[in-house]
Protein backbone atom coordinates (compact mmCIF):
# COMPACT_ATOMS: atom_id res chain seq x y z
CA UNK A 1 0.00 0.00 0.00
CA UNK A 2 1.41 3.44 -0.82
CA UNK A 3 0.58 7.10 -0.60
CA UNK A 4 -3.10 7.80 -0.08
CA UNK A 5 -4.44 4.24 -0.05
CA UNK A 6 -7.67 3.62 1.82
CA UNK A 7 -7.41 2.77 5.51
CA UNK A 8 -8.87 -0.66 5.94
CA UNK A 9 -8.54 -0.95 9.70
CA UNK A 10 -10.22 1.06 12.44
CA UNK A 11 -9.46 0.96 16.14
CA UNK A 12 -9.78 3.01 19.31
CA UNK A 13 -7.08 3.81 21.86
CA UNK A 14 -6.23 6.62 24.29
CA UNK A 15 -9.52 8.38 23.51
CA UNK A 16 -8.96 8.49 19.75
CA UNK A 17 -9.97 6.61 16.68
CA UNK A 18 -6.97 5.03 14.99
CA UNK A 19 -7.22 4.43 11.27
CA UNK A 20 -4.47 2.28 9.87
CA UNK A 21 -3.41 0.68 6.64
CA UNK A 22 -2.20 -2.44 8.48
CA UNK A 23 -4.04 -4.58 11.00
CA UNK A 24 -3.19 -4.30 14.69
CA UNK A 25 -4.60 -7.32 16.51
CA UNK A 26 -3.68 -5.80 19.85
CA UNK A 27 -5.92 -2.74 19.46
CA UNK A 28 -9.60 -2.38 20.34
CA UNK A 29 -11.53 -2.46 17.06
CA UNK A 30 -14.28 -0.03 16.14
CA UNK A 31 -15.01 3.61 15.46
CA UNK A 32 -16.46 6.19 17.82
CA UNK A 33 -17.98 9.12 15.88
CA UNK A 34 -17.35 11.48 18.81
CA UNK A 35 -13.59 10.96 18.86
CA UNK A 36 -10.82 12.63 16.90
CA UNK A 37 -8.89 10.44 14.53
CA UNK A 38 -5.21 9.51 14.33
CA UNK A 39 -4.04 7.92 11.10
CA UNK A 40 -1.21 5.45 10.68
CA UNK A 41 -0.02 4.95 7.14
CA UNK A 42 2.90 3.72 5.20
CA UNK A 43 4.76 6.04 2.83
CA UNK A 44 7.56 5.45 0.36
CA UNK A 45 9.45 8.49 1.56
CA UNK A 46 9.01 10.43 4.75
CA UNK A 47 7.91 14.07 4.58
CA UNK A 48 10.50 16.80 4.27
CA UNK A 49 11.88 17.92 7.60
CA UNK A 50 11.10 21.41 8.89
CA UNK A 51 13.90 24.01 8.79
CA UNK A 52 14.28 24.15 12.54
CA UNK A 53 14.68 20.40 12.98
CA UNK A 54 17.01 19.46 15.84
CA UNK A 55 18.77 16.18 16.34
CA UNK A 56 17.75 14.93 19.77
CA UNK A 57 19.35 11.49 19.68
CA UNK A 58 21.54 9.35 17.44
CA UNK A 59 18.51 8.51 15.32
CA UNK A 60 15.90 10.97 16.55
CA UNK A 61 15.01 14.41 15.26
CA UNK A 62 12.34 16.84 16.33
CA UNK A 63 10.83 20.25 16.08
CA UNK A 64 7.42 21.55 17.14
CA UNK A 65 4.82 18.94 16.21
CA UNK A 66 7.31 16.83 14.26
CA UNK A 67 9.21 13.86 15.59
CA UNK A 68 11.23 11.51 13.43
CA UNK A 69 12.79 8.28 14.67
CA UNK A 70 14.81 5.61 12.91
CA UNK A 71 14.63 2.27 14.63
CA UNK A 72 17.68 0.28 13.66
CA UNK A 73 16.94 -0.99 10.16
CA UNK A 74 13.40 -1.92 11.11
CA UNK A 75 11.29 1.16 10.54
CA UNK A 76 11.58 4.92 10.20
CA UNK A 77 8.62 6.99 11.20
CA UNK A 78 7.46 10.56 11.63
CA UNK A 79 4.82 11.63 14.16
CA UNK A 80 3.10 14.79 12.96
CA UNK A 81 0.85 17.22 14.81
CA UNK A 82 -0.55 14.56 17.10
CA UNK A 83 -2.64 13.36 14.17
CA UNK A 84 -0.55 11.32 11.79
CA UNK A 85 2.03 8.60 12.05
CA UNK A 86 3.82 8.04 8.77
CA UNK A 87 6.07 5.02 8.60
CA UNK A 88 8.54 3.61 6.16
CA UNK A 89 9.50 0.00 6.86
CA UNK A 90 12.95 -1.28 6.00
CA UNK A 91 13.12 -4.24 3.61
CA UNK A 92 12.56 -7.58 5.33
CA UNK A 93 11.13 -6.08 8.52
CA UNK A 94 8.16 -8.10 9.70
CA UNK A 95 4.84 -6.55 10.63
CA UNK A 96 5.00 -7.50 14.31
CA UNK A 97 8.33 -5.73 14.68
CA UNK A 98 6.99 -2.58 13.02
CA UNK A 99 4.04 -2.50 15.35
CA UNK A 100 6.09 -2.63 18.54
CA UNK A 101 7.73 0.66 17.70
CA UNK A 102 4.77 2.34 16.03
CA UNK A 103 2.51 1.76 19.03
CA UNK A 104 5.26 2.53 21.53
CA UNK A 105 7.52 5.42 20.59
CA UNK A 106 5.29 6.45 17.66
CA UNK A 107 1.99 6.64 19.46
CA UNK A 108 3.74 8.02 22.53
CA UNK A 109 5.07 10.92 20.46
CA UNK A 110 1.61 11.66 19.06
CA UNK A 111 0.13 11.72 22.55
CA UNK A 112 2.83 14.14 23.68
CA UNK A 113 2.06 16.34 20.70
CA UNK A 114 -1.54 16.36 21.89
CA UNK A 115 -0.20 17.57 25.23
CA UNK A 116 -0.82 14.53 27.32
CA UNK A 117 1.73 13.94 30.03
CA UNK A 118 2.95 10.49 29.06
CA UNK A 119 4.50 8.31 31.78
CA UNK A 120 6.56 5.16 31.28
CA UNK A 121 4.61 2.72 33.34
CA UNK A 122 1.51 0.61 33.81
CA UNK A 123 -1.81 1.76 35.21
CA UNK A 124 -4.30 -0.33 37.15
CA UNK A 125 -7.65 0.50 38.73
CA UNK A 126 -7.94 -0.32 42.42
CA UNK A 127 -11.19 0.53 44.23
CA UNK A 128 -12.21 3.17 41.73
CA UNK A 129 -8.89 4.97 41.66
CA UNK A 130 -5.87 4.47 39.45
CA UNK A 131 -2.38 3.48 40.49
CA UNK A 132 0.56 3.78 38.12
CA UNK A 133 3.71 1.70 38.50
CA UNK A 134 6.74 3.39 36.95
CA UNK A 135 10.41 2.51 36.80
CA UNK A 136 13.20 1.59 34.41
CA UNK A 137 12.87 -1.09 31.74
CA UNK A 138 13.19 -4.54 33.25
CA UNK A 139 12.15 -3.57 36.78
CA UNK A 140 8.86 -5.48 36.53
CA UNK A 141 6.14 -2.97 35.69
CA UNK A 142 4.25 -5.18 33.24
CA UNK A 143 4.73 -8.21 35.48
CA UNK A 144 3.21 -6.25 38.35
CA UNK A 145 0.26 -5.16 36.22
CA UNK A 146 -0.27 -8.75 35.06
CA UNK A 147 -0.17 -9.94 38.66
CA UNK A 148 -2.77 -7.37 39.66
CA UNK A 149 -4.87 -8.40 36.67
CA UNK A 150 -4.77 -11.99 37.88
CA UNK A 151 -6.04 -10.79 41.25
CA UNK A 152 -9.08 -9.32 39.57
CA UNK A 153 -8.08 -5.68 39.08
CA UNK A 154 -8.61 -3.93 35.77
CA UNK A 155 -5.73 -2.52 33.74
CA UNK A 156 -5.86 0.74 31.79
CA UNK A 157 -2.54 0.78 29.99
CA UNK A 158 0.78 -0.96 29.63
CA UNK A 159 4.04 0.91 29.01
CA UNK A 160 2.58 4.12 27.57
CA UNK A 161 0.46 5.84 30.24
CA UNK A 162 -1.29 8.99 29.01
CA UNK A 163 -2.35 11.46 31.70
CA UNK A 164 -4.95 14.06 30.74
CA UNK A 165 -5.45 17.55 32.18
CA UNK A 166 -7.67 16.13 34.93
CA UNK A 167 -4.85 13.86 36.17
CA UNK A 168 -6.73 10.88 34.81
CA UNK A 169 -5.13 7.98 33.00
CA UNK A 170 -6.85 7.43 29.68
CA UNK A 171 -7.34 3.80 28.62
CA UNK A 172 -4.72 2.62 26.15
CA UNK A 173 -4.19 -0.71 24.44
CA UNK A 174 -5.93 -3.78 25.91
CA UNK A 175 -2.86 -6.01 25.91
CA UNK A 176 0.09 -6.47 28.27
CA UNK A 177 3.53 -7.30 26.93
CA UNK A 178 5.11 -9.98 29.07
CA UNK A 179 8.35 -11.92 28.87
CA UNK A 180 8.20 -15.71 28.98
CA UNK A 181 9.77 -15.99 32.42
CA UNK A 182 7.38 -13.47 33.91
CA UNK A 183 4.42 -15.24 32.34
CA UNK A 184 5.64 -18.57 33.76
CA UNK A 185 6.02 -17.03 37.19
CA UNK A 186 2.43 -15.90 36.95
CA UNK A 187 1.29 -19.25 35.55
CA UNK A 188 -0.04 -17.52 32.47
CA UNK A 189 -0.16 -19.68 29.37
CA UNK A 190 1.73 -18.29 26.37
CA UNK A 191 0.89 -21.12 23.97
CA UNK A 192 -0.99 -19.64 21.04
CA UNK A 193 -0.21 -16.05 21.93
CA UNK A 194 1.50 -13.66 19.54
CA UNK A 195 5.11 -12.73 20.10
CA UNK A 196 5.85 -9.04 19.90
CA UNK A 197 8.88 -9.93 17.81
CA UNK A 198 9.60 -13.32 16.26
CA UNK A 199 13.03 -13.70 17.90
CA UNK A 200 11.98 -12.74 21.41
CA UNK A 201 9.88 -14.78 23.85
CA UNK A 202 7.83 -11.72 24.81
CA UNK A 203 4.11 -12.09 24.34
CA UNK A 204 0.97 -10.02 23.98
CA UNK A 205 -1.34 -11.04 26.79
CA UNK A 206 -4.92 -9.95 26.11
CA UNK A 207 -6.65 -8.14 28.96
CA UNK A 208 -10.15 -9.03 27.66
CA UNK A 209 -12.64 -8.18 30.43
CA UNK A 210 -9.82 -6.95 32.62
CA UNK A 211 -9.35 -3.92 30.39
CA UNK A 212 -10.69 -0.77 31.97
CA UNK A 213 -12.14 1.33 29.15
CA UNK A 214 -12.84 4.49 31.18
CA UNK A 215 -10.46 7.25 32.26
CA UNK A 216 -9.69 6.99 35.97
CA UNK A 217 -8.08 9.60 38.21
CA UNK A 218 -4.61 8.73 39.51
CA UNK A 219 -4.34 8.33 43.24
CA UNK A 220 -0.81 7.00 43.70
CA UNK A 221 2.25 6.52 41.53
CA UNK A 222 4.58 3.77 42.70
CA UNK A 223 8.22 3.99 41.70
CA UNK A 224 9.51 0.42 41.55
CA UNK A 225 13.15 0.18 42.59
CA UNK A 226 15.32 -2.88 43.17
CA UNK A 227 17.40 -3.11 46.34
CA UNK A 228 19.57 -5.66 48.03
CA UNK A 229 17.34 -6.48 50.96
CA UNK A 230 14.71 -9.20 51.05
CA UNK A 231 12.21 -6.73 52.43
CA UNK A 232 9.63 -4.87 50.36
CA UNK A 233 9.31 -1.30 51.52
CA UNK A 234 6.93 1.48 50.55
CA UNK A 235 7.77 5.08 51.43
CA UNK A 236 6.22 8.36 50.39
CA UNK A 237 8.39 10.71 48.37
CA UNK A 238 7.82 14.44 48.69
CA UNK A 239 9.19 17.75 47.51
CA UNK A 240 11.91 17.88 44.93
CA UNK A 241 12.37 14.10 44.96
CA UNK A 242 8.71 13.68 44.09
CA UNK A 243 8.99 16.08 41.17
CA UNK A 244 12.17 14.37 39.97
CA UNK A 245 10.55 10.96 40.15
CA UNK A 246 7.68 12.13 37.95
CA UNK A 247 10.03 13.86 35.55
CA UNK A 248 12.48 10.97 35.29
CA UNK A 249 9.68 8.52 34.61
CA UNK A 250 8.22 10.50 31.76
CA UNK A 251 7.99 8.38 28.63
CA UNK A 252 10.75 9.29 26.16
CA UNK A 253 11.76 12.39 28.10
CA UNK A 254 14.16 13.52 25.36
CA UNK A 255 11.24 13.95 22.98
CA UNK A 256 9.76 16.62 25.26
CA UNK A 257 12.39 19.31 24.72
CA UNK A 258 12.74 18.46 21.04
CA UNK A 259 9.01 19.00 20.54
CA UNK A 260 9.23 22.37 22.28
CA UNK A 261 7.10 21.09 25.14
CA UNK A 262 9.47 21.84 28.01
CA UNK A 263 7.28 24.50 29.62
CA UNK A 264 4.11 22.48 29.07
CA UNK A 265 5.78 19.43 30.59
CA UNK A 266 6.95 21.39 33.63
CA UNK A 267 3.42 22.65 34.20
CA UNK A 268 1.99 19.14 33.78
CA UNK A 269 4.43 17.71 36.30
CA UNK A 270 3.71 20.49 38.76
CA UNK A 271 -0.04 19.96 38.48
CA UNK A 272 0.28 16.22 38.78
CA UNK A 273 2.54 16.51 41.81
CA UNK A 274 -0.20 18.48 43.55
CA UNK A 275 -2.85 15.85 43.05
CA UNK A 276 -1.15 12.47 43.38
CA UNK A 277 0.93 10.69 45.98
CA UNK A 278 4.24 9.24 44.86
CA UNK A 279 5.80 6.34 46.73
CA UNK A 280 9.07 4.50 46.32
CA UNK A 281 8.57 0.75 46.48
CA UNK A 282 11.79 -1.13 46.95
CA UNK A 283 11.78 -4.79 46.15
CA UNK A 284 14.52 -7.47 46.23
CA UNK A 285 16.81 -7.21 43.22
CA UNK A 286 16.90 -10.96 42.74
CA UNK A 287 14.31 -13.67 43.03
CA UNK A 288 10.64 -13.62 42.11
CA UNK A 289 8.73 -11.95 44.93
CA UNK A 290 5.70 -10.84 43.04
CA UNK A 291 3.04 -11.98 45.51
CA UNK A 292 4.63 -10.07 48.35
CA UNK A 293 5.03 -7.01 46.14
CA UNK A 294 1.40 -7.17 45.07
CA UNK A 295 0.29 -7.55 48.70
CA UNK A 296 2.16 -4.36 49.59
CA UNK A 297 0.79 -2.41 46.61
CA UNK A 298 -2.80 -3.49 47.09
CA UNK A 299 -2.75 -2.91 50.82
CA UNK A 300 -1.27 0.51 50.35
CA UNK A 301 -3.61 1.46 47.52
CA UNK A 302 -6.65 0.36 49.48
CA UNK A 303 -5.64 1.63 52.87
CA UNK A 304 -4.18 5.07 52.45
CA UNK A 305 -5.87 8.41 53.07
CA UNK A 306 -6.59 10.66 50.07
CA UNK A 307 -3.66 12.99 49.33
CA UNK B 1 35.72 16.44 17.86
CA UNK B 2 36.89 16.47 21.45
CA UNK B 3 37.20 13.02 23.00
CA UNK B 4 35.93 13.10 26.55
CA UNK B 5 35.15 9.50 27.49
CA UNK B 6 37.57 7.79 29.87
CA UNK B 7 36.98 4.07 30.23
CA UNK B 8 37.86 2.47 33.54
CA UNK B 9 38.13 -1.02 32.16
CA UNK B 10 38.77 -4.34 33.82
CA UNK B 11 37.74 -7.93 34.07
CA UNK B 12 35.33 -8.17 37.04
CA UNK B 13 36.75 -8.25 40.59
CA UNK B 14 39.99 -6.57 39.56
CA UNK B 15 39.75 -3.32 41.48
CA UNK B 16 37.43 -1.27 39.27
CA UNK B 17 35.25 -0.14 42.17
CA UNK B 18 38.29 0.83 44.21
CA UNK B 19 39.64 2.88 41.31
CA UNK B 20 36.31 4.65 40.87
CA UNK B 21 36.11 5.43 44.57
CA UNK B 22 39.68 6.74 44.54
CA UNK B 23 38.92 8.94 41.54
CA UNK B 24 35.71 10.21 43.06
CA UNK B 25 37.63 11.19 46.16
CA UNK B 26 40.47 12.77 44.15
CA UNK B 27 38.07 14.81 42.06
CA UNK B 28 36.01 15.89 45.07
CA UNK B 29 39.03 16.59 47.28
CA UNK B 30 36.97 16.71 50.44
CA UNK B 31 38.38 15.85 53.84
CA UNK B 32 35.60 13.38 54.48
CA UNK B 33 35.41 10.29 52.28
CA UNK B 34 32.96 10.38 49.40
CA UNK B 35 29.83 8.31 50.05
CA UNK B 36 30.40 5.02 48.19
CA UNK B 37 26.68 4.91 47.42
CA UNK B 38 26.84 8.30 45.72
CA UNK B 39 29.95 8.10 43.59
CA UNK B 40 28.81 10.16 40.61
CA UNK B 41 31.28 8.34 38.44
CA UNK B 42 28.82 6.76 36.11
CA UNK B 43 28.00 3.28 35.04
CA UNK B 44 27.10 4.52 31.62
CA UNK B 45 28.69 1.75 29.65
CA UNK B 46 26.14 -0.95 30.45
CA UNK B 47 22.94 0.40 31.98
CA UNK B 48 20.04 -0.33 29.63
CA UNK B 49 18.32 2.91 30.62
CA UNK B 50 21.17 4.94 29.13
CA UNK B 51 20.67 3.30 25.74
CA UNK B 52 16.87 3.48 25.84
CA UNK B 53 17.01 7.17 26.73
CA UNK B 54 19.56 8.05 24.07
CA UNK B 55 17.96 6.06 21.26
CA UNK B 56 14.34 6.94 22.03
CA UNK B 57 13.05 3.39 21.90
CA UNK B 58 13.19 0.25 24.05
CA UNK B 59 16.40 -1.64 23.36
CA UNK B 60 14.86 -4.60 25.16
CA UNK B 61 12.71 -5.05 22.05
CA UNK B 62 15.81 -5.62 19.93
CA UNK B 63 17.82 -8.80 19.52
CA UNK B 64 21.49 -8.68 20.63
CA UNK B 65 22.54 -8.69 16.96
CA UNK B 66 20.44 -5.59 16.40
CA UNK B 67 21.37 -3.85 19.63
CA UNK B 68 25.14 -4.35 19.97
CA UNK B 69 26.12 -2.25 16.91
CA UNK B 70 24.17 0.63 18.46
CA UNK B 71 26.31 0.77 21.58
CA UNK B 72 29.26 2.68 20.05
CA UNK B 73 26.74 4.91 18.29
CA UNK B 74 25.27 5.83 21.67
CA UNK B 75 28.73 6.40 23.15
CA UNK B 76 29.46 8.80 20.31
CA UNK B 77 26.19 10.61 20.94
CA UNK B 78 26.98 10.85 24.65
CA UNK B 79 30.46 12.16 23.89
CA UNK B 80 29.05 14.85 21.60
CA UNK B 81 27.05 16.17 24.51
CA UNK B 82 29.84 16.11 27.09
CA UNK B 83 31.55 19.29 28.24
CA UNK B 84 33.99 17.60 30.60
CA UNK B 85 35.53 14.13 30.93
CA UNK B 86 33.18 11.28 31.65
CA UNK B 87 34.70 8.40 33.62
CA UNK B 88 32.78 5.21 32.96
CA UNK B 89 33.25 1.67 34.18
CA UNK B 90 33.30 -1.19 31.74
CA UNK B 91 33.77 -4.94 32.06
CA UNK B 92 33.37 -5.49 28.33
CA UNK B 93 36.20 -7.07 26.37
CA UNK B 94 37.45 -4.62 23.80
CA UNK B 95 35.66 -6.16 20.87
CA UNK B 96 35.46 -5.35 17.22
CA UNK B 97 31.95 -5.85 15.90
CA UNK B 98 30.83 -7.67 12.83
CA UNK B 99 30.32 -4.41 10.96
CA UNK B 100 33.94 -3.39 11.61
CA UNK B 101 33.10 -0.82 14.27
CA UNK B 102 34.67 -1.07 17.71
CA UNK B 103 32.30 -1.62 20.62
CA UNK B 104 33.98 0.90 22.90
CA UNK B 105 34.23 3.68 20.30
CA UNK B 106 37.94 4.61 20.29
CA UNK B 107 37.16 7.68 18.18
CA UNK B 108 35.44 9.30 21.16
CA UNK B 109 37.60 7.76 23.88
CA UNK B 110 40.22 10.02 25.38
CA UNK B 111 41.96 7.47 27.57
CA UNK B 112 41.63 4.05 29.14
CA UNK B 113 42.81 2.91 32.54
CA UNK B 114 42.89 -0.88 32.36
CA UNK B 115 43.21 -2.76 35.63
CA UNK B 116 44.65 -6.25 35.72
CA UNK B 117 44.66 -8.55 38.76
CA UNK B 118 46.16 -11.97 39.37
CA UNK B 119 43.49 -14.40 38.12
CA UNK B 120 44.25 -16.64 41.09
CA UNK B 121 42.89 -13.89 43.34
CA UNK B 122 40.17 -12.97 40.84
CA UNK B 123 38.86 -16.55 41.08
CA UNK B 124 38.55 -16.29 44.88
CA UNK B 125 36.85 -12.93 44.69
CA UNK B 126 34.49 -13.99 41.89
CA UNK B 127 33.40 -17.08 43.79
CA UNK B 128 32.42 -14.89 46.75
CA UNK B 129 30.77 -12.25 44.59
CA UNK B 130 28.65 -14.76 42.70
CA UNK B 131 28.28 -17.13 45.64
CA UNK B 132 29.57 -19.94 43.44
CA UNK B 133 32.25 -22.54 44.00
CA UNK B 134 35.88 -21.78 43.21
CA UNK B 135 35.76 -24.38 40.45
CA UNK B 136 32.86 -22.60 38.76
CA UNK B 137 34.71 -19.30 39.04
CA UNK B 138 37.84 -20.83 37.50
CA UNK B 139 35.77 -22.37 34.73
CA UNK B 140 34.22 -18.97 33.95
CA UNK B 141 37.67 -17.36 33.87
CA UNK B 142 38.56 -19.80 31.13
CA UNK B 143 35.30 -19.63 29.18
CA UNK B 144 35.51 -17.90 25.83
CA UNK B 145 31.74 -17.43 25.80
CA UNK B 146 31.60 -15.78 29.22
CA UNK B 147 29.12 -12.89 29.19
CA UNK B 148 27.83 -10.69 32.02
CA UNK B 149 24.05 -10.20 31.94
CA UNK B 150 23.88 -12.68 29.10
CA UNK B 151 20.93 -12.17 26.78
CA UNK B 152 18.03 -14.52 27.27
CA UNK B 153 15.14 -14.32 24.83
CA UNK B 154 12.73 -15.02 27.71
CA UNK B 155 13.48 -12.07 29.98
CA UNK B 156 14.90 -8.56 30.15
CA UNK B 157 17.94 -7.50 32.16
CA UNK B 158 18.51 -3.93 33.33
CA UNK B 159 22.12 -4.34 32.28
CA UNK B 160 23.00 -4.94 28.66
CA UNK B 161 25.05 -8.07 27.84
CA UNK B 162 28.79 -7.52 28.33
CA UNK B 163 30.99 -10.08 26.60
CA UNK B 164 34.18 -10.83 28.46
CA UNK B 165 35.74 -13.86 26.87
CA UNK B 166 38.37 -15.62 28.95
CA UNK B 167 40.38 -13.62 31.46
CA UNK B 168 43.38 -13.81 29.12
CA UNK B 169 41.36 -12.71 26.11
CA UNK B 170 39.87 -9.84 28.07
CA UNK B 171 43.26 -8.55 29.16
CA UNK B 172 44.81 -8.88 25.74
CA UNK B 173 41.84 -7.29 23.99
CA UNK B 174 42.50 -4.08 25.86
CA UNK B 175 46.26 -3.99 26.37
CA UNK B 176 47.07 -4.89 22.78
CA UNK B 177 44.62 -2.47 21.17
CA UNK B 178 46.57 0.44 19.75
CA UNK B 179 43.45 2.39 18.88
CA UNK B 180 43.16 3.39 22.54
CA UNK B 181 45.57 5.31 24.74
CA UNK B 182 45.77 2.92 27.66
CA UNK B 183 47.49 2.90 31.02
CA UNK B 184 47.67 -0.63 32.40
CA UNK B 185 47.74 -0.85 36.18
CA UNK B 186 48.05 -3.93 38.34
CA UNK B 187 45.69 -4.26 41.30
CA UNK B 188 48.63 -5.56 43.30
CA UNK B 189 50.55 -2.32 42.74
CA UNK B 190 47.54 -0.26 43.86
CA UNK B 191 47.59 -2.33 47.03
CA UNK B 192 51.31 -2.54 47.71
CA UNK B 193 52.57 0.79 46.29
CA UNK B 194 49.51 3.05 46.46
CA UNK B 195 51.24 6.42 46.29
CA UNK B 196 53.34 5.60 43.29
CA UNK B 197 50.50 3.78 41.50
CA UNK B 198 47.69 6.24 42.09
CA UNK B 199 50.03 9.11 41.23
CA UNK B 200 50.74 7.35 37.97
CA UNK B 201 47.01 7.13 37.30
CA UNK B 202 46.28 10.78 38.07
CA UNK B 203 49.22 11.88 35.95
CA UNK B 204 48.05 9.72 33.06
CA UNK B 205 44.57 11.19 33.32
CA UNK B 206 45.99 14.69 33.23
CA UNK B 207 44.60 15.60 36.63
CA UNK B 208 46.35 18.32 38.63
CA UNK B 209 49.21 16.93 40.65
CA UNK B 210 48.77 17.58 44.36
CA UNK B 211 50.46 15.42 47.00
CA UNK B 212 48.00 16.39 49.74
CA UNK B 213 45.04 15.66 47.49
CA UNK B 214 46.59 12.32 46.53
CA UNK B 215 47.24 11.38 50.15
CA UNK B 216 43.68 12.30 51.08
CA UNK B 217 42.10 10.34 48.24
CA UNK B 218 44.21 7.27 48.99
CA UNK B 219 43.25 7.44 52.64
CA UNK B 220 39.57 8.00 51.88
CA UNK B 221 39.44 5.05 49.51
CA UNK B 222 41.39 2.66 51.71
CA UNK B 223 39.91 -0.75 52.33
CA UNK B 224 39.11 -0.15 56.01
CA UNK B 225 37.23 3.04 55.15
CA UNK B 226 35.18 1.33 52.44
CA UNK B 227 34.49 -1.63 54.66
CA UNK B 228 33.28 0.63 57.45
CA UNK B 229 31.00 2.52 55.07
CA UNK B 230 29.51 -0.75 53.85
CA UNK B 231 28.99 -1.97 57.41
CA UNK B 232 27.22 1.24 58.30
CA UNK B 233 25.09 1.92 55.25
CA UNK B 234 25.44 -0.98 52.84
CA UNK B 235 26.86 -0.81 49.32
CA UNK B 236 24.39 -0.67 46.48
CA UNK B 237 26.65 -2.53 44.06
CA UNK B 238 26.80 -5.60 46.28
CA UNK B 239 24.83 -8.50 44.79
CA UNK B 240 21.92 -9.38 47.03
CA UNK B 241 23.13 -12.89 47.84
CA UNK B 242 26.69 -11.76 48.72
CA UNK B 243 27.31 -10.89 52.31
CA UNK B 244 30.02 -8.29 51.83
CA UNK B 245 31.34 -6.52 48.73
CA UNK B 246 34.45 -5.11 50.45
CA UNK B 247 35.49 -8.50 51.72
CA UNK B 248 39.24 -8.68 52.25
CA UNK B 249 41.07 -6.39 49.83
CA UNK B 250 44.09 -8.62 50.04
CA UNK B 251 46.79 -9.59 47.60
CA UNK B 252 47.59 -13.29 47.51
CA UNK B 253 44.49 -14.53 49.30
CA UNK B 254 44.49 -17.38 46.81
CA UNK B 255 47.33 -19.02 48.66
CA UNK B 256 45.01 -19.74 51.58
CA UNK B 257 42.00 -20.67 49.52
CA UNK B 258 42.87 -22.46 46.29
CA UNK B 259 43.89 -26.10 46.12
CA UNK B 260 46.99 -27.12 44.22
CA UNK B 261 44.93 -28.50 41.36
CA UNK B 262 42.93 -25.27 41.17
CA UNK B 263 46.13 -23.23 40.99
CA UNK B 264 47.47 -25.53 38.30
CA UNK B 265 44.27 -25.16 36.31
CA UNK B 266 44.31 -21.37 36.37
CA UNK B 267 47.96 -21.21 35.38
CA UNK B 268 47.44 -23.76 32.67
CA UNK B 269 44.61 -21.66 31.23
CA UNK B 270 46.33 -18.28 31.50
CA UNK B 271 50.09 -18.71 31.77
CA UNK B 272 51.09 -16.45 28.90
CA UNK B 273 49.26 -13.40 30.17
CA UNK B 274 50.04 -14.19 33.78
CA UNK B 275 53.70 -14.24 32.90
CA UNK B 276 53.39 -10.97 30.99
CA UNK B 277 52.14 -9.27 34.15
CA UNK B 278 54.53 -10.93 36.56
CA UNK B 279 52.11 -13.36 38.17
CA UNK B 280 54.12 -16.42 37.19
CA UNK B 281 57.67 -16.90 35.98
CA UNK B 282 58.63 -18.55 32.72
CA UNK B 283 58.25 -21.95 34.37
CA UNK B 284 54.70 -21.21 35.37
CA UNK B 285 55.55 -20.87 39.04
CA UNK B 286 53.46 -18.26 40.89
CA UNK B 287 55.46 -15.14 41.81
CA UNK B 288 53.13 -13.36 44.23
CA UNK B 289 53.14 -15.36 47.37
CA UNK B 290 51.84 -12.97 50.01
Amino acid sequence: MTGDSAFSYSYRAYGYNLKSDIPFAQLLPGVDPFLDTITIRRVETLPEAPDDLQQIGPYAYASANYLALQVHELVDFVALDGKTLLYCPHPNSDQASLQVFLLGSGLGALLMQREFLVLHGNSVEIDGACIVCVGPSGVGKSTTAAGLMKRGFRVLSDDVCAVNSKSQIVPGIPHLKLWQEAAEGLQLETEGLSRIRPELAKYRIPMDDAFCANPIAIKTIYLLTPHQSDAITCDTITGHSKFSALRNNTYRLRYVQGLGLGAVHFRQLTELAKTVTVKRVQRPSSGFHLDRLLDVLVADAQGQEQH
Amino acid sequence: MERRIVWLASYPKSGNTWLRIFLANYLDSTEAPVDVNDLRLGNSSFSRTIFDDALGFDTGDLTPEEFTPLRPVVYRWINNNLREPMYAKTHDACDQLGNGDWLMAPDVTDKVVYLVRNPLDVAVSMANHNQSTIDVAIKNLGAADNVLAKHKPTRLSQQVPQRQGTWSQHVQSWVQNELFTTCVIRYEDMNLSPHKTFAQITKFLGLPSDPHRLQLAIRNSAFDVLSEQECRAGFKERPQKTERFFRKGKVGDWKDVLSESQVTKVISDHQTVMQQFGYVNSNGTPLFTQ
